[in-house]
């Protein structure tokens, strides 16, 4: 059931007005007030938005989707372009996947909001911080709200706007306002791809709103989505394939990954805000929400899987040896986003959205978590120089601990959930290559998780245990906990471990808490059903693919063993490699390590995977040769033919002819004279041999009345109006 | 008949003494010695009047322009008395007067054309219509009955125009220190 | 009878005199005596159409003319007398105020 609702706007509205106080007047009230009172007004502002939009998401989602039971609820908030065929409103909706995501930004939101409030307290330009903050919390609610794929991309690009400004926060150090530019240009490439998409899908459906592409797509194979074709291939799967372009920009996929590592050059809460729980998941929530499209172009989603997988195990290599702690969870966030990516090349819709949930959460409290460390290490990143930090900061040190439990998939956190399904789904699910692309997937997610859990307890180990290998000075001084930044991080890690209740799958056993000992649902995926329910209703060929072979029951469902098989090895693979970090670094940089690296394959691969494989090098090979190519459009194009030629010539050639002229000009009145009687006989010329031009007035050839006088000196009777409305008459009276 | 061939001879006579005192006028480098040249010219062209039975004309062109407009001619070349020095007689036509010829003869040679070979030549070949009995064609009275009738406007606004050539060559012919002394 | 364009001849004639003089020569006051000379030349001409015709109104508009030939050769002269009255010349190239 749809139902009209008026107060969908101010869930991203309150946002914006908490940006625009903070923009406006944030300055004046810290230096009217104050830097204590001031800085408490700015936070309490923006934090009280957020907290506005907050409880508003939340209680909508209790009062009308769950108490009311509607499916959704839509705003039509202003009737935006209104041009010939084109009727794009500022419609906003609310429905179950929205709700979700929805409640997952708010909410993580507010605790980050919460959290720079400790972090950034120093910071001269506090109110900025958070106005920025909150102005990325009104472009992505505006995203995730979006009833239409236009409204979506204002929110897409609002976000992206917003992470440029909070990468280059300190745009003062050159380094951090480069990753910040570099941040939009990547982003700005993937964007291409969502206009073309949103161009293409508009040609076929006349429209950019989501229902009527929904049901432009239930036709299934006769959709003209899968008849129209461009060059022998479907419009689906060309326009799918241009947004995931935009996909992987947004959300940090091979190959437009690029610039969120250099992305943790902004404030931590930041990083942990956009490049871990919200912003980066934009791409995501773009193919849930057009899921029926994606399942019309099983070419698409199988190479979304294979990028998702290549991306989740090439980050993870990556991942293993960096030493600056963002840097590590940078990268450890590009490959679980490469995990969601697979889960919806695979047509796994909910388990996305499931990884996306708990990755929110003990993602964030890394960041945080991380974010208070480096507060203590007074702003250094390396670990290298840190360790034993959990004797002076054990709330930090314990969340840290349990959000690395959860990512490495150790049951029962929820980590453990999202990602076991997200490879169940791999192995079992159809694709357009499945013979090859199930085994592909499964394998390369294994080593992913294998990687992931190894890095996160080196990280562990090397930050919090061991002895600290830092200066003397910051350890008495600055290494210690403040209690508004653990507040976030202790609401954080229980969400991480108790978020894997949303998606219990039915193979583990109903534990006796749970709705009178039935078994738990898996509550996600139905919430989620309506959303998702019409891709799956294409000739059910997108569930079961061969490789389920043996996996498959009678009433074509995944046996319960084969679950237990599966679960068992990612349990196994992840408290393996947990044990040999947590062995390998018990006493901080590992001696075995460094005796490996002597050798000389091993030290290549370490060169390889801690240069990033030198695709950052690569790239700068294309941007050379643009940045060349615009060297040559300035000095060239504009320099040389505008302002040369174009400006310049055009003056000067100006100038040259009044020079030439002017010499004309020497005051002698003869010459004047002379000229003027060579006019003279120009024109009796031109009248000899025309008489027509000397006509005056109308004549059977020249019917324009020229309304002038005959002149005959005072012979005529001449009728005059002046100014309009006086006329008067001079001349002889009329005679016969 | 004798008349008309009167006429013709008194024509050839007029126009010929015309034409060489024009020439003359422009020739001459003394200007009073122009000036008496002119007058010459204009009465050549009042017989010419004449001739086209404009009698009425004929007086005022006389009298106006040859009684009084060479006059003012000859008073302004006393009070400017210009001295005719011979440094100008050296140089040879300039280029303004190369220009000069040229575009005087294209132009002339345009209108002869166009004289010659319109059809305005056509119509002007017909005789003059014979002149009506009675009042004097070109007469004064006949002229006068047009200028105080028909042409009225014009008439006065020429009177007009005279007064401000009067006033106006007052003022601009002022003399500088009279000026400097005397107010506005 | 003398055909008209006999006199418009004259008429002709005596105007491209008075051009060549206007043109030709420096002396103002001979450049002056050449407009006279033009305006002459008109003036034949339009007594020569107003006998053609037998209309009146070409002898009107001659005297017209003369009129303001007279008004303007006065006004001219003027002009003359303020410019050239402290020079030793009366040259009209002296007077190319109006150059660039």
């Amino acid at each position: 059931m749809t139902e009209p609702s008026l107060n969908l706007h101010w869930i991203p509205l309150f946002p914006l007005l908490g940006a625009a106080f903070n923009l406006l007047l944030g300055a004046q009230v810290i230096r009217l007030l104050g830097d204590r009172l001031g800085k408490e007004i700015v936070h309490l502002v923006a934090i009280g938005a957020v907290a506005f939009s907050c409880f508003s998401s939340f209680s909508l989602v209790q009062d009308q989707l769950i108490g009311v039971g509607y499916e959704r609820m839509v705003q039509q908030v202003y009737p935006w372009i209104v041009s010939g065929n084109v009727n794009i409103g500022f419609d906003l909706m609310i429905d179950r996947l929205s709700a979700v995501m929805c409640m997952v930004v708010t909410g993580v939101g507010l605790l980050i909001h919460i959290f720079s409030v400790g972090y950034m307290a120093n910071e001269p330009l506090y109110h900025r911080y958070f106005a920025y903050l909150n102005l990325f919390m009104a472009a992505m609610l505006v995203l995730v709200l979006g009833k239409s794929l236009v409204i979506l991309f204002v929110g897409w690009e609002g976000v992206g706007l917003c992470s440029y400004l909070l990468i280059g926060f300190w745009f003062s150090d050159e380094e951090k306002a480069t990753a910040g530019r570099k941040a939009f240009i990547v982003n700005r490439i993937g964007d291409f791809g969502v206009i073309l998409g949103m161009l293409l899908i508009f040609s076929v459906v006349g429209s950019l709103d989501f229902d009527a592409i929904r049901s432009v797509c239930s036709a299934a194979e006769n959709s003209p989505f899968v008849t129209t074709t461009i060059f022998g291939v479907s419009i689906a799967t060309v326009a799918t394939m241009c947004l995931f372009l935009g996909c992987t920009g947004k959300s940090a996929q091979v190959p437009l990954y690029v610039w969120l590592p250099d992305a943790m050059a902004g404030p931590t809460p930041v990083s942990a805000l956009i490049h871990a729980a919200t912003m980066v998941t934009a791409g995501v929530y773009l193919c849930v929400r057009l899921n029926f499209l994606f399942a019309l172009a099983p070419l698409t989603m199988a190479v979304i899987a294979l990028i998702g997988a290549l991306t989740a195990f090439f980050a993870a290599t990556i991942g293993i040896t960096q030493n600056d702690i963002k840097k590590v969870l940078a990268y450890s966030t590009v490959s679980q986003l490469g995990y969601m990516f697979i889960a919806v090349g695979f047509g796994a819709w909910a388990t996305a959205i499931f990884h996306l949930v708990t990755h929110a959460f003990f993602k964030a409290c890394l960041f945080l978590g991380s974010g208070a460390v480096i507060e203590a290490c007074h702003h250094n990143q390396d670990i290298r120089t840190m360790g034993e930090l959990r004797k002076k900061m054990p709330y930090t040190a314990g969340t840290f601990f349990v959000s690395c439990l959860a990512i490495s998939g150790i049951p029962p956190l929820s980590g453990f959930f999202s990602k076991d399904e997200i490879l169940l789904h791999a192995y079992v699910n159809y694709s357009h290559w499945s013979v090859g692309l199930n085994v592909v997937a499964y394998t390369l997610g294994m080593l992913a998780a294998a990687c992931t859990a190894f890095y996160m307890f080196r990280l562990y180990m090397l930050t919090f245990e061991g002895k600290f290998r830092g200066d003397h000075h910051t350890w008495s001084h600055y290494v210690r906990e403040h209690g508004i930044m653990s507040g976030p991080l202790l609401v954080l890690a229980v969400l991480a471990v108790i978020g894997g209740f949303l998606g219990y799958p039915s193979a583990l056993p109903a534990l006796p808490l749970m709705a009178g000992g039935e078994a738990l649902p898996h509550l996600l995926e139905h919430w989620l059903e309506p959303v998702t329910a019409m891709s799956a209703t294409y000739g059910g060929i997108y569930y079961l693919g061969p490789r389920a072979g043996w996996f498959r029951d009678d009433h074509h469902h995944i046996t319960h063993a084969a679950e237990y098989l599966l679960m068992g090895a990612s349990v196994m693979v992840a408290v393996a490699a947990i044990g040999f970090a947590v062995w390998l670094y018990r006493d901080g940089p590992s001696k075995q390590v460094a005796r490996w690296m002597e050798s000389p394959v091993l030290a290549a691969l370490h060169v390889w995977s801690y240069g990033k494989y030198f695709v950052d090098e690569a790239y700068d090979v294309i941007v050379r040769v643009v940045r060349f190519l615009a060297g040559v459009c300035y000095h060239v194009a504009d320099a040389l033919f505008v302002d040369g030629l174009g400006v310049s010539g055009t003056t000067g050639l100006v100038a040259l002819v009044g020079d030439g002229f002017r010499r004309w000009h020497n005051g002698n009145v003869r010459r004047y004279l002379a000229v003027l009687l060579l006019g003279v006989g120009v024109v009796m010329g031109a009248v000899y041999f025309n008489p027509s031009i000397a006509q005056f007035g109308p004549t059977p050839l020249n019917s324009m009345d020229l309304g002038g006088l005959r002149p005959t000196l005072g012979a005529q009777r001449v009728r005059m109006r002046v100014l309009g409305f006086v006329e008067f008459t001079l001349g002889p009276k009329e005679q016969g | 008949m004798t008349g008309t061939h009167a006429a013709e001879w008194l024509f050839y006579a007029f126009a010929a003494l015309a034409v060489f005192s024009g020439l003359a006028t422009i020739t001459r480098r003394n200007p009073v010695v122009a000036a008496v040249w002119l007058v010459l010219c204009f009465v050549a062209v009042a017989g010419c009047y004449v001739l086209l039975s404009a009698t009425f004309l004929a007086a005022i062109q006389v009298l106006v322009y040859a009684g009084a407009l060479v006059v003012l001619f000859v008073f302004v070349i006393m009070v400017l008395d210009v001295d005719d020095s011979g440094a100008a007689k050296h140089r040879g036509p300039s280029t303004t007067a190369t220009l000069g010829y040229a575009a005087a003869v294209t132009a002339g040679a345009g209108v002869l054309v166009w004289v010659f070979g319109g059809t305005l030549a056509r119509q002007v070949a017909i005789p003059p219509k014979p002149l009506p009995a009675g009042a004097g064609f070109g007469s004064a009275e006949s002229v006068g009955r047009l200028l105080f009738g028909h042409n009225l406007f014009a008439f006065e606004a020429v009177s007009l125009l005279l007064l401000a050539a009067v006033i106006g060559a007052v003022v601009v012919a002022r003399s500088r220190r009279e000026h400097v002394g005397e107010g506005p | 009878m003398v055909p008209i364009t006999h006199f418009l001849y004259l008429a002709i004639v005596l105007f491209m005199m008075g051009v060549v003089g206007v043109l030709v020569r420096r002396n103002v006051l001979i450049v002056l005596m050449s407009i006279e000379l033009m305006l002459n030349g008109a003036n034949i001409a339009f007594i020569s159409f107003s006998r053609l015709w037998g209309d009146l109104g070409g002898q009107v508009f001659a005297m017209f003319v003369i009129a303001v030939a007279a008004a303007e050769a006065a006004v001219g002269l003027a002009i003359v007398v303020s410019i050239f009255r402290s020079r030793n010349r009366a040259d009209i190239d002296d007077v190319s105020m109006l150059r660039d």
